[in-house]
């Protein structure tokens, strides 16, 4: 234990020998725990205390029962018969108690290292909607999920990855409705996974994705309870990582992206019409700076030639081509958001002050770049923030760069051969068995909201084993008028 | 199941096949041949190509969902069927692809060598074409609305400029050249072989047959649609023997004072529907070839 644990090298591993008090006489002992990963008030109440005070003989019982059953006062108390699951209880912040003539160690889930409070999602942020977001710890995590689904057939199994972190990871689904293909395609892509040290869900999501050249995310991941709980009675899987805030939602299809937390807690026409501004925004994010560039250099008729006139003249005076002009804008566009990420909050207002003034006003007055020029990339800016998945808007980001070079080398001809071989890309493409473009390939998919009386099938494309989710007419009441 | 195609799926690129070949050439050939009696000829040429089609498809009706490369038991005649239909494939995708290109660098591209534009398509055409089966299907099923909501959006357009005298006279320049036109209108239906080659993807659930008409049925409303409305809207009768009908009825449209010449814009509609045609026919003559290398000839 010493050499395995490193100690004393180790300053925060707890090594406490004592002595256990039989009603046959005196065995000894020790205990191991992490200092700062366990309680240690509960070590000192739950275990210390009542083996060292003992027990009156219970018979022909062994020393291992006794402990077990009758001395160490744990709701999680295990016996472990292998080192190595000892030192892994151990290492997840489980103490693990040694007694002499016992074959085996007690391990007592006594975990309590700091954690940050079930506080309100960032990223995915809703007005209408619960302001839980999930944590760190993967325990909270699953037990904000089942207070939602409350039903006895989630299932949350526990999957180990990394052949030295071992990283708790819980698979989760829900055993009635989650098809058993997906299910065990997920299980067996997780349990496959061979590194040694997993941290964070990004990098399972890398791991476990079909493709991961492709810019275009093809995992949902979010922070909020209710859509996890959402996506399990579709049918879906949920993987949580110990360590990440964030959950995944398998399998995820293009559309998935486009869909906020909000569109289920608003009336339906709000939530398609917000759904379509947010698809006009993507839109807008990912062409219209190439639009600008293809009407720039090859279609100047598809606008009147006043207009053509009066930008022209608002570009007189500014020395780069307009392609040239169009990147340098967007790579300021970049920087200025990667930097508001980083600055911290009490000057945080500076970027704003930096972004709008020195790059916008003062950039225009030199004659480094065109009014319009500006107009064009903050919309697109404007139009990749309404993007609801941070994946997507950041994919979006990278092939807005893309679309402009086509324009800049054939035009419109140029944007829709990019878009086309994105298209024939994506189409053949699949997220755990399931096509990354359904159903917007199919006539009648999700594309839109529906009122919650007509949510009455699951979505076909997961297969699950039970599609309807609700009764044809679930407003009962309307049968009696 | 999983490796066929859905009904809207099917139906999408069928339609897609019978109509891009209207979009380069729509009726400027029967509008050549017979002037004002251009749409007549259209029109004819859609009924006639709907009566062969469902003909053909009856008589095809006892081969099922087997495509028309392996419905003969001789090798050798497998073997012709599927070398023949590639080559008119890739030589339709070579045409479809030049055409394109040309038709497009004057109105859009003057400055830009042909081969440059037809590059781009090409590589488009070929990475659909050497893409998956599904990759067609989805394709198809997402693009092919959007260019047909646009053919309907540019018809619509040009409504409000109609003037139903200019269909007159309905013969044009006389009633013995309509059969010429009917015929040079007919041309834009030659595509109607990859019907027989796509149908091996059919649904099981759905009568083939049914599928491929409501396909044509879709096809040939469009191709009667855009010649119908560039006749309603073209005094000069020198304009009707335009080569690209569709280019000028886009430039006779304005929507404003921003949109003026939507023109440019309906390029890229025409571009996705011609390179979704051609990664089809690449992807087919693809499967051909391979139905000519393992089964054609050896009979295996």
């Amino acid at each position: 234990m010493v050499q395995t644990l490193s100690i004393p090298e180790n300053f925060d591993v707890v090594l406490r020998e004592f002595q256990v008090r039989f009603s046959d006489g005196y065995a000894d002992a020790f205990l191991v725990y992490y200092d700062g990963m366990s309680q240690q008030n509960l070590i000192n109440i739950n275990i210390l205390y009542p083996m060292m005070l003992g027990i009156e003989s219970a018979g022909s019982e062994s020393r291992e029962e006794s402990v077990y059953r009758r001395i160490i006062a744990a709701g999680q108390l295990s016996k472990v018969y292998e080192w190595d699951k000892v030192i892994e209880g151990i290492e997840f912040g489980e103490c693990a108690v040694f007694v002499d003539g016992c074959e085996c160690a007690f391990v007592a889930d006594t975990k309590g290292w700091e954690k940050r409070g079930v506080g309100e999602p960032t990223t995915e942020a809703s007005l209408s909607g619960p302001q839980e977001a999930f944590i760190e710890t993967i325990m909270p995590n699953i037990a904000l999920i089942r207070k939602i689904v409350k039903d006895p057939n989630l299932i949350a199994e526990k999957i180990s990855i990394g052949t030295k972190s071992k990283t708790p990871c819980a698979l989760m689904y829900i055993s009635d409705i989650a098809n058993n293909a997906l299910v065990s395609d997920v299980r067996y892509r997780l349990k496959s996974i061979e590194l040694e040290y997993l941290i964070s869900v990004s990098e399972a999501e890398q791991l476990i994705e079909d493709n991961s050249f492709y810019p275009a995310p093809q995992i949902l991941k979010t922070e909020r309870p209710d859509k996890a709980a959402s996506a399990l009675a579709d049918g879906r899987c949920v993987v949580i990582v110990q360590g990440s805030p964030f959950v995944m939602v398998l399998p995820s299809v293009a559309l998935d992206f486009i869909e906020a937390s909000e569109d289920n807690y608003v009336r339906f026409p709000a939530a398609n019409f917000m759904r379509l501004v947010r698809l006009f925004g993507a839109f807008l994010a990912l062409f219209l700076p190439a639009f600008f560039v293809a009407v720039a250099l090859y279609h100047h008729d598809i606008i009147p030639a006043d207009l053509l006139l009066s930008i022209e003249a608002t570009r007189e005076g500014v020395p780069f081509p307009v392609f040239v002009e169009l990147i340098l804008m967007e790579l300021a566009f970049e920087l200025i958001k990667e930097a508001s990420v980083r600055i911290p909050s009490p000057v945080g207002s500076t970027i704003g002050i930096i972004g709008g003034l020195i790059l916008g006003q003062a950039a225009v007055e030199a004659n480094i770049v065109s009014p319009i020029l500006i107009i064009i990339v903050s919309i697109a800016g404007l139009g990749a923030f309404s993007v609801p998945s941070l994946a997507l808007s950041r994919s979006i980001s990278v092939m807005r760069f893309a679309y402009t070079i086509a324009a800049a080398l054939c035009g419109f001809v140029g944007i829709v051969s990019l878009l086309l071989i994105n298209i024939f890309y994506l189409g053949g493409r699949e997220s755990f068995g399931t096509s990354y473009l359904a159903p917007i390939s199919g006539f009648g998919g999700n594309l839109f909201v529906r009122p919650m009386w007509k949510k009455e099938m699951r979505p076909e494309i997961l297969k699950a084993k039970h599609e309807r989710k609700q009764p044809h007419m679930s407003k009962k009441w309307e049968e009696r008028k | 199941m999983k490796d066929k195609f859905s009904k809207w799926e099917s139906v999408c690129i069928l339609s897609n096949v019978l109509l891009h070949r209207s979009l380069t050439y729509s009726a400027g050939c029967a509008f050549r041949h017979t002037g004002s009696g251009g749409t007549l000829c259209t029109v004819i040429a859609g009924i006639v190509a709907l009566i062969i089609l469902y003909a053909l498809l009856t008589l095809y009706k006892k081969y099922g969902t087997t495509p028309i490369t392996r419905v003969s038991g001789r090798a050798s005649v497998r073997g012709l069927l599927s070398g023949a239909a590639a080559l008119f494939l890739f030589i339709s995708v070579l045409c479809t692809l030049y055409d394109f290109s040309y038709l497009i660098k004057n109105p859009a591209y003057p400055n830009t060598p042909i081969w440059y534009i037809f590059a781009f398509l090409a590589v488009a055409a070929l990475c659909g074409g050497l893409s998956k089966k599904r990759s067609i299907a989805a394709s198809h099923a997402i693009v092919f609305p959007i260019v047909a909501a646009a053919i309907a959006v540019l018809c619509l357009s040009s409504l409000p400029r109609a003037d139903v005298s200019n269909l007159f006279p309905l013969l044009g320049v006389g009633g013995g050249q309509i059969p010429l036109g009917i015929l040079s209108a007919l041309s834009v239906y030659a595509d109607a072989i990859l019907v027989f080659l796509v149908i091996e993807d059919f649904p099981d659930y759905r009568p083939p047959r049914g599928i491929a008409m409501t396909a044509a049925v879709v096809a040939v409303i469009f191709n009667i649609a855009v010649p119908l409305c560039f006749q309603l809207i073209t005094l000069n009768r020198s304009e009707l023997i335009s080569v690209i009908p569709i280019y000028k009825l886009t430039k006779s449209i304005s929507y404003g004072r921003f949109f003026q010449h939507p023109a440019a814009l309906f390029i890229s509609f025409w571009a996705m529907s011609g390179i979704l045609y051609c990664a089809a026919a690449i992807h087919y003559a693809v499967r051909a070839v391979r139905n000519l290398r393992d089964k054609g000839v050896s009979g295996h």
